[in-house]
């Protein structure tokens, strides 16, 4: 019987329960559904790398030999070791149509990775999607990211322009690779677009035929050696390529229960002093690294955003159950009184709650099922996984509806035990409403104001837990939506820091070696259409300070320089001064500099440290990058006069193509760097994270409108007795709707001066949450998001009387005032 | 004459810093079978005395026995159990549940101890047969109290309590009330409590209490009680 009371009460309070269900199917199925994304998606990795072979550690060298490498992989520790070729070099793409809207041939850097004479190489192998592996040396296979940039199918040619002719090479196929799922250059430039770059398989001899034919270009002034690997040119790349048998890359297997620390001390001896340059382990791998920190948000997102509908969830069932509990003090006394065991009164109250946690976690559990596949299909598919690996996790599941049932469980436990500890006399002494100790204290409160205010303040000192609930409840709806708004915000902020404060040319091309630079400004000046040209020394460096090492792309600009600037979140300007450097954020981090310290920049691969000092310390959004005087560059690093990077501001974008063109054919040009086509494929990636944020802002208010509604809805039934009488009485409705509004009007605003320093840290707790050495967002909150969220947050409690007053109009007094029940 | 309600000396007292009596210090006797009225002006402690016979309140001091038990000795769980197995409670609001008809009512207490087979009869005895899928918003306050009634008597309780069960009622419900309260003793040999503030309702008692400021102030045995429907209103 008493099962029944409890259905029909659910019926009749359909609208919160139903609130309840959403927010807390929602809560479960977000940590079903992300945590068992997350898990496929991890498991589905690691898969692919296995089965890919893709090896433990990468050793980018000088100059490894066939003994070399059979040193490496015979020390105690190492499995299994193999060299490889890794070049870049200029592609030319015929084109007709380019994703960029733009037409015509497009010269792209390629890194050419070098495969075996025949078959897979023992490490990083590929996934061929169409086609074949090479089947001659003037074949290649594509990276799937650059052939589906530039519709390029097996069977068709690319070229490679070398001195004096072009050299035509042949798609034999198409494949993905575990190390190329996300297609970086390196860390400073971590998307290029497939105008800009791509990754290209060859077989080695193919790699050299082309090399040598580049090799006798010659090494100006003694740096041979500098320019391998991260940015720039890759002359000594290409010198090593052009050697049979010689490896720039190392690439080997630990052997289980290896220690890899001292195994890479090894091999680094292994391969001769000053020969390995940088060791990177396999999750250290940029592409690597920011496909695990996307998953990794699912992670986040399987933890965060479900404990806050669950954490919701239970104060909408905590607050239901105590209404209904209060509500029904006299039925419960006359219960107790019949001879209800109070176990049996604990009991009916927990089950009220257990019985919505359970609807809800069921539910969930569904649609946390339902929503791990689609996004393991879907990632799976975006990011063309080779092998995925689904998984039913029964677990899983049960763990979502056990930890729903827990928290209905934990949520209802207080107001189901203030139940069974009522006096059983209460059913015969029909109690009058308890008066709060606030209203003996603030008896005189509002005394001379007009009625409805004097009534809502009174209702305030009242009940100070009540409104203390509702105003937590507005302060966390803005905190919600407010961080998810900022977040979009600084999304911008920082893009157009970006590009409008730090990047601000339009065309960029990189130089395959330093050139004499008053020549190359000769040239470029010649361009119709080029508006404002600066030429710029970009170098790989190592920063070392007390023991630390980072690498990073140095450039060094011209005074006055406009087209690029180092600026920090302000948007203010951070250029050194002579002697000096100015570094990124990330960089001053891990080395512990600060402004005025000392830091030694060495060049790449192996010059000799310079002490130079730290003038200031830079923000950018995406990567980041080291800033000296042009002259002071040239002077420490012996490059006198010489530039190998050309920035281009355009009079008009309509020049673009025309321009475009002009800039590919300056001789010795690796790639073309375009701002337009950077900004395309921001675009794309920051529409995949304005989806993620899109989707956060929908829960967040999702959440913000349950807690609201509820609060609001609630304190109008707890009070549909009073309300009712005061109707009975014959005040009208709109003196009793006024008195409400006036309650929920200040504890909004009580609320919303609350929930701003709350919003602001959790803002600041996103944007570290977000942030790492690639990428970092700046501060923002404007004073019309602001507006809007405590706006919306204010609009919503008021629509929210809404549904609560039209139940106290339509109530029939008559029986409101024969029934004892309120 | 067997004495079903013994209190020796209870009294029921509230605060600690400022003392109110509640109920003084109070002995009485009670038979088993007899309808008992008592009376009182507001305040002087009808419904204190009643909730400490019916087990919903203990005694600060002194002894209240029913049937030879002593109740204040007695643990919450076993307290409960009185209350279930020997009292049956009406109340003046009558206290039903919202949500369950007048049928489910009446058979919720009934569970308590037993089955449902009753009901039916019990309604059909309280002239509500025909209204047992009703629920209480579609009921008239006396029907809702003869309701109350039946779901009282469902537990077969030797001891009926009741507060101010006509005090929400009209003068024609409030007789079939009384009606039904008095059946319950002469027929069904219950011992029935009727707390009261209406003095006319003495003449239908075997007993009569009246109390004044927390304490008895008269004890009256009426040898001749008239019947509930001729008692004047
Ligand atoms: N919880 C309490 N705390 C303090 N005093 C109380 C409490 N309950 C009752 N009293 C006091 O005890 C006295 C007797 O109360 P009781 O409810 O028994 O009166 P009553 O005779 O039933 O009155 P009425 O006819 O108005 O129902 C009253 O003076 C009342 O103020
Ligand atoms: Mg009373």
């Amino acid at each position: 019987m008493l099962g029944r009371k409890l259905r029909r009460e659910i019926g009749r309070q359909k609208g919160q329960i139903g609130a309840v269900l959403v927010v807390m199917a929602l809560g479960i199925s977000l940590f079903v559904g992300s945590y068992a994304g997350y898990l496929d998606l991890d498991a589905s990795y690691a898969r692919s790398q296995r089965e890919l072979r893709l090896a433990d550690v990468h050793v980018d060298v000088v100059r490894a030999t066939a003994a070399d490498v059979a040193r490496v992989a015979g020390l105690p520790g190492v499995e299994a070791a193999e060299g490889r070729v890794v070049v870049s070099l200029p592609l030319v793409v015929p084109g007709a149509d380019r994703a960029d809207g733009g037409a015509g041939s497009v010269k792209v850097e390629a890194r050419f990775i070098g495969l075996p004479g025949e078959g897979q190489p023992d490490h990083d192998r590929v996934f061929v999607q169409r086609g074949d592996l090479p089947g001659a040396d003037d074949e290649v296979l594509l990276e799937f990211h650059f052939a589906e940039g530039h519709r390029i199918s097996p069977g068709d040619t690319l070229e490679v322009p070398l001195p004096g002719r072009t050299a035509a090479l042949k798609v034999a196929g198409i494949a993905a690779s575990a190390e190329y799922l996300w297609v970086a250059r390196d860390a400073q430039d971590f998307m290029p677009g497939p105008q800009e770059f791509g990754v290209v398989w060859m077989r080695r001899d193919g790699i050299r035929t082309l090399a040598e034919a580049l090799a006798p270009l010659p090494p100006p002034l003694g740096l041979g050696l500098a320019l391998a690997g991260t940015a720039g040119g890759s002359a000594h790349a290409t010198a090593v390529a052009a050697e049979a048998g010689a490896s720039n890359q190392v690439l080997y297997m630990l052997a289980e229960g290896a220690d890899p620390a001292a195994v890479k001390a090894a091999a680094g001896e292994a391969l001769g002093e000053g020969n390995a340059l940088a060791s990177t382990s396999r999750d250290q791998l940029v592409g690597v690294r920011l496909l695990q920190m996307d998953v990794d948000g699912l992670r986040d997102m399987a933890g965060f955003f479900p404990v806050m509908f669950l954490a919701v969830g239970a104060f909408i069932v905590a607050a239901l159950l105590s209404r209904l509990v209060d509500a029904q003090r006299p039925l419960i006394g006359t219960m107790l009184a019949l001879g209800v065991p109070r176990r049996r009164v604990l009991g009916h109250y927990l089950s009220f709650s257990l019985g919505v946690g359970a609807a809800g976690s069921v539910l969930g559990a569904l649609g946390g099922i339902a929503l791990g596949a689609l996004l393991t299909r879907e990632y799976a598919r975006e990011l063309r996984i080779p092998f995925v690996s689904v998984e039913v996790r029964p677990g899983l599941v049960a763990s979502g509806i056990g930890i729903g049932l827990l928290v209905a469980l934990l949520a209802g436990l207080g107001p189901a035990r203030r139940a069974a500890a009522i006096p059983p006399a209460e059913a015969v002494r029909p109690s009058a409403p308890p008066v709060g100790r606030g209203l003996t204290l603030f008896r005189h409160v509002g005394a001379g104001l007009p009625v409805p205010v004097r009534m809502g303040l009174r209702n305030l000192v009242r009940h100070p837990g009540r409104a203390a609930a509702t105003a937590a409840g507005v302060a966390a709806s803005l905190m919600l939506v407010l961080t998810t708004s900022a977040l979009v915000d600084s999304m911008d902020r920082g893009i157009d820091l970006q590009f409008q404060e730090a990047m601000r040319y339009d065309l960029r091309a990189d130089l395959l070696l330093p050139q004499p630079a008053e020549d190359l400004g000769g040239r470029v000046a010649g361009i119709p259409g080029a508006a404002v040209m600066e030429t710029v020394l970009s170098l790989p460096v190592r920063l070392s300070a007390g023991g630390r090492h980072q690498d990073s792309l140095l450039h060094g600009v011209p005074r006055g320089a406009s087209l690029l600037r180092s600026v920090d979140f302000d948007g203010v300007e951070r250029m050194p001064r002579a002697g000096g450097v100015v570094i990124g954020r990330p960089v001053a981090t891990k080395l512990g500099l600060a402004v005025g310290d000392p830091v030694d920049v060495s060049l790449l691969p192996s010059g000799t440290p310079r002490r130079l000092r730290v003038d200031a310390v830079s923000d950018t959004t995406l990567g980041g990058f080291t800033v000296m005087g042009l002259e002071d560059a040239r002077g420490a690093f012996g490059l006198g006069g010489l530039s190998n990077t050309v920035l281009v501001g355009l009079a008009s974008p309509g020049d673009r193509e025309a321009v475009r063109a002009a800039l590919q054919e300056l001789p010795g040009v690796l790639r073309l760097h375009d701002v337009a086509s950077v900004r395309v494929e921001l675009g794309r990636m920051m529409g995949l994270a304005y989806a993620m944020v899109g989707a956060m802002l929908a829960f967040s208010v999702v959440l913000a409108a349950a807690i609201l509604f509820n609060t609001a809805t609630l304190a109008i039934l707890e009070r549909q007795r009073e309300l009712a009488t005061m109707r009975a009485i014959g005040r009208p409705m709109g003196s009793i709707a006024a008195m409400i509004t006036f309650e929920n009007g200040l504890l909004g605003l009580l609320g919303l001066v609350a929930g701003l320093p709350l919003s602001v840290w959790a803002i600041r707790e996103a944007l570290a949450l977000y942030s790492s050495d690639l990428f970092s967002l700046p501060f923002v909150l404007t004073a019309r998001t602001f507006g809007i969220a405590a706006l919306g947050v204010v609009l919503v409690l008021l629509v929210a009387e809404w549904p609560g007053l039209r139940q106290v109009a339509r109530m029939n007094l008559a029986e409101v005032v024969r029934s004892r029940e309120g | 004459m067997i004495a079903h309600l013994e209190l020796e000396g209870a009294e029921k007292v509230y605060g600690t810093a400022v003392r109110t009596y509640a109920l003084k210090a109070t002995t009485l006797t009670i038979p088993r079978g007899e309808l008992v009225v008592i009376l009182g002006p507001s305040g002087s402690g009808k419904t204190t005395l009643l909730n400490l016979v019916g087990g919903l309140d203990r005694p600060s001091a002194g002894r209240v026995a029913v049937g030879g038990q002593d109740l204040q000795g007695l643990s919450d769980d076993a307290l409960c159990a009185y209350r279930r197995e020997k009292v049956g409670f009406v109340f003046q609001f009558f206290n039903l549940i919202p949500s369950l008809t007048a049928w489910e009512n009446v058979a919720f207490a009934a569970e308590l101890t037993g089955g449902t087979e009753g009901v039916d009869g019990l309604l059909g005895a309280v002239g509500l047969g025909d209204l047992g899928d009703r629920f209480p918003s579609e009921l008239s306050g006396g029907q809702q109290q003869r309701v109350a009634i039946a779901r009282a008597l469902a537990k077969r309780p030797e001891l009926l309590l009741c507060d101010e069960p006509t005090g929400a009622l009209d003068e024609e419900s409030g007789r079939q009330v009384l009606g039904l309260l008095e059946s319950a003793a002469r027929d069904g040999g219950r011992t029935v409590l009727v707390v009261t503030h209406n003095p006319t309702f003495a003449a239908m008692a075997d007993r009569v209490i009246r109390l004044r400021d927390g304490g008895v102030v008269g004890v009256e045995r009426n040898d001749a009680p008239q019947a509930a429907h001729a008692v004047a209103w």
